[in-house]
């Protein structure tokens, strides 16, 4: 044990260098972590002596110039169509009729006490519980032990575990329709082999959710596994051979190496995963259940479809896309303030 | 999309391109076509590519290039068929009005994602002020559309003509395009749900393969032999929607909605009885558990005896299936009459201008022709809502001597009620929570009681309360 202490000053010390400059931009686009992207990307332009003195007032003004095109484009496409959602949030409208009629906050308190709201929310929790396992840490297992895995092997590996990533979502949610048909579906045929009477993964509200999560983290999985990879390479070898040296293996040097360095990306997973697990699960849910059976696979996002596109009840869809924003903002918030406090940037 | 589908759609970019080479002359090259009995596409023609994504808009402009008068009216016709579901008939059907009438010219539109689509696409039109002339509307969207979409009532439409225009439907096929009195459009597709059989599993399991239980009393225990005799499942009705539950409650006895169809009626105990029967045949193992996605496809591997849902799934189970299927009756519970609700769709006119309204009426006589008639059956599998086509030979007579099974949707034509839609401006949702609490009883997730009464509180809530 007394190894350790000596192990991690010396992390500290070798991550207080400077990296090789490719290994950092690799890192830094795997993480675009907001420290690491503000420490690359603006080293204090004005105090720099090189660049020639303007007038003060074009001086202050260019920065605002400079971000006009995103800021349009992000005011355009998210921030209007958001005030426009927080607006019909407090209207009833069908979509239809030329008026909308303010209804104050009915459609939040009508939408809190629903039975398929609290059905939705709570789904929605249960399929971010279940898809982080097989999401992230899944991924990050394999791209460790893949990453051991010499030459050719690994990149058929990689090659074999990214490839769902460029199916199509509805052509892989047929692929495993057929898959789990309860009936003669190749999975129960097999589980009958071992003497089981498989489940009727779409139709049980018991199994209609890990048969979603499955065939999404089957999805998704292999797209976290190359970040982790892109991660993995940008751990510089003679940080890990030092380790080495010191007589670190196996999981010591996961534990004292690997692992911190590779923070930033297991964070920036883990974030983008919470996020899209609802998004992601819609086209399954979509073009599998339905939602069902009685709403149980039935999740925050799909609700707003259904609401407003299905009910053509646009307020109600307006105030559970608003709610449902507030929440994940909360959720990210919460994951930057309790989370990134041990995410190791390098500087 | 199947393999044929694709080739299919690969042959008609083909031809399209080609046409697009030569002009826009000559005939379009017949594609592969092939004439399964059930809904004989009949004129695989140029296009089929078309409307493989999205919305596509197919100018038949090509029908048009011999006549030498510019169209004084364009209009658009909004439609839900795919290539392998009715859109050459589309195409066709299309093409011969713009010929008949040089002075009008009809563009038809696919919308993707059937009536729920269509119905989409058409508020985000309706809002844009250039709504199409004429669509589609699903039976089970009427009432939400008539009360509100800005759809014009057909005898605004029909000028003088409505009365006489009528007479061309059966009295209780007129009242599935009506709203509290109103007709509000034509009705077109029409479909009544039957029973497909698998002969070889009833004779597998010592049953008459020829005679399908009549009732579903019979259907309970033809099931039961089936399980104990071949280990398979018996039957499945359609769950993916309402369209079963009205036929099973309505036909038991039950009513969706109290006479004046404003309130819910659905936890009769006729209603109660009904889901209790459907729950059982899932409980004793003699229905899968299963979605329709997972159903349909087991039925044509052979792995369920019978199946109730819509006639126009035909040429799709016969593409599917290694035996030969058999259609039937849809069974009735014994003693009580059958009730079934109609599919598919009633043609509507959205447009606000009066010159392209005439148009729109003009189109819509024709659409309704026995002419035309005969195309769209043919082309799609469903029923003729017109009278006089049937024994026609010159329009479905012949038909129906070739494949006498195909009278099975024709026979029940007189059965036929409204399928119900739900009231006011949350009656979407009502089906949902319909939906749901049917599921969960199907699922023994609830009491049947408990289900329906939970679902008839909560909707009568969401229409604006009924005691």
């Amino acid at each position: 044990m007394g190894r350790w202490p000596k192990l991690t000053s010396l992390w500290v010390a070798v991550s207080k260098q400077d990296r090789p400059a490719a290994a950092a931009a690799h890192l830094a686009e795997a993480a675009p972590g907001p420290r690491t992207a503000l420490a690359r990307h603006h080293p204090a332009l004005p105090a720099d002596p090189a660049v020639p003195t303007r007038r003060p007032a074009a001086r202050r003004l260019a920065p605002y110039f400079y971000v006009l095109p995103a800021f349009v484009a992000l005011a355009l496409f998210v921030y209007w169509p958001l005030g426009r959602t927080l607006a019909l949030s407090l209207h009833d409208w069908n979509l239809v009729s030329p008026s909308w009629r303010y209804v104050g906050m009915a459609n939040y308190s009508s939408l809190a006490r629903s039975s398929d709201f609290h059905a939705a929310l709570r789904n929605t929790v249960l399929y971010t519980a279940e898809i982080l396992p097989l999401a992230v840490v899944l991924p990050l297992l394999l791209a460790t032990l893949l990453a051991g895995v010499a030459g050719r092997l690994r990149s058929l590996n990689r090659t074999l575990i990214f490839t769902p990533t460029v199916v199509s979502f509805a052509v892989a949610a047929v692929v495993w329709l057929w898959m789990l048909n309860p009936i003669h579906g190749v999975i129960a045929a097999a589980l009958r082999a071992l003497g089981w009477q498989g489940p009727a993964w779409l139709s049980d509200p018991a199994w209609v959710i890990p048969a979603i999560v499955l065939i999404t983290c089957w999805k998704v999985a292999g797209y976290n596994l190359v970040l982790f990879f892109a991660g993995l390479t940008s751990i510089p070898t003679d940080v890990s051979e030092a380790a080495r040296v010191d007589g670190a293996e196996g999981w010591a040097l996961f534990r004292h190496i690997t692992w911190p360095l590779l923070t930033p990306t297991t964070f920036f997973v883990l974030v983008i995963t919470v996020i899209v697990a609802s998004q992601d699960t819609f086209v399954p849910i979509q073009m599998l259940t339905q939602g069902g059976p009685d709403q149980a696979s039935t999740n925050l996002v799909y609700l707003i479809y259904q609401y407003a596109f299905q009910f053509f009840d646009a307020g109600h869809g307006a105030a559970l896309a608003i709610m449902v924003f507030i929440a994940f903002l909360g959720v990210t918030a919460l994951q930057q303030g309790l989370l990134e406090r041990h995410v190791h940037y390098e500087r | 999309m199947s393999r044929r589908a694709f080739l299919k759609a690969v042959a008609g970019l083909g031809s399209v391109a080609l046409l697009a080479a030569c002009g826009g002359g000559g005939a379009a090259p017949a594609t592969d076509n092939v004439a399964n009995s059930a809904t004989a596409p009949s004129s695989a023609s140029a296009s089929s590519a078309s409307a493989v994504k999205g919305s596509v808009a197919v100018s038949s402009s090509t029908a048009k290039a011999s006549s030498a008068a510019a169209p004084e009216e364009t209009i658009e016709y909004w439609h839900i068929n795919t290539p392998a579901f009715g859109l050459p008939a589309v195409e066709e059907l299309v093409a011969k009005f713009n010929e008949k009438h040089s002075e009008i010219a009809v563009t038809h539109k696919f919308q993707q994602g059937f009536y729920t689509g269509l119905t989409q696409n058409l508020q985000a039109a309706v809002a844009a002020k250039r709504p199409p002339a004429v669509a589609q509307i699903g039976y089970n969207y009427v009432r939400y559309i008539s009360e509100n979409f800005p759809v014009v009532a057909l005898d605004k439409v029909a000028g003088g003509e409505l009365k006489d225009f009528l007479q061309r439907y059966p009295d209780n096929l007129v009242k599935l395009a009506q709203n509290k009195d109103v007709v509000w459009g034509a009705p077109y597709g029409l479909s009544d749900p039957v029973t497909y059989v698998n002969p070889e599993l009833l004779q597998a399991a010592g049953l008459n393969p020829e005679k399908a239980p009549a009732t579903w009393e019979e259907v309970q225990q033809a099931a039961q032999v089936v399980k104990s005799r071949t280990g398979k499942y018996g039957v499945h009705p359609q769950l993916v929607d309402n369209w079963m539950t009205q036929a099973m409650i309505e036909g038991r006895g039950g009513r969706m909605l109290t006479e004046n169809g404003s309130c819910m009626a659905f936890n009769s105990p006729e209603a109660q009885a009904a889901i209790q029967f459907w729950r059982d045949l899932i409980k004793d193992g003699l229905a899968p558990q299963a979605t329709d996605e997972e159903a349909f496809p087991s039925f044509t591997a052979g792995n369920i005896a019978m199946t109730m849902t819509t006639p126009a799934r035909r040429s799709t189970f016969e593409k599917q299936a290694k035996f030969a299927f058999k259609l039937a009756p849809f069974p009735e519970f014994r003693g009580y009459p059958r009730r079934l609700p109609s599919g598919g769709n009633v043609l509507m006119v959205f447009t606000q201008d009066p010159k392209k309204q005439k148009a729109a009426w003009e189109f819509l006589k024709f659409m309704t022709s026995p002419a035309a008639i005969t195309i769209w059956v043919k082309g799609t599998g469903y029923v003729s809502p017109i009278k006089g086509t049937e024994d026609d030979p010159r329009y479905l007579g012949n038909l129906f001597k070739e494949f006498p099974t195909m009278k099975v949707p024709y026979d029940q034509v007189k059965d036929i009620v409204p399928w119900v839609n739900y009231p006011g401006p949350r009656g979407l949702q009502v089906e949902q929570i319909l939906l749901d609490a049917r599921n969960a009883a199907l699922l023994g997730k609830t009491d049947v009681k408990a289900a329906l009464d939970g679902a008839m509180a909560k909707a009568n809530e969401l229409v604006g309360g009924c005691q």
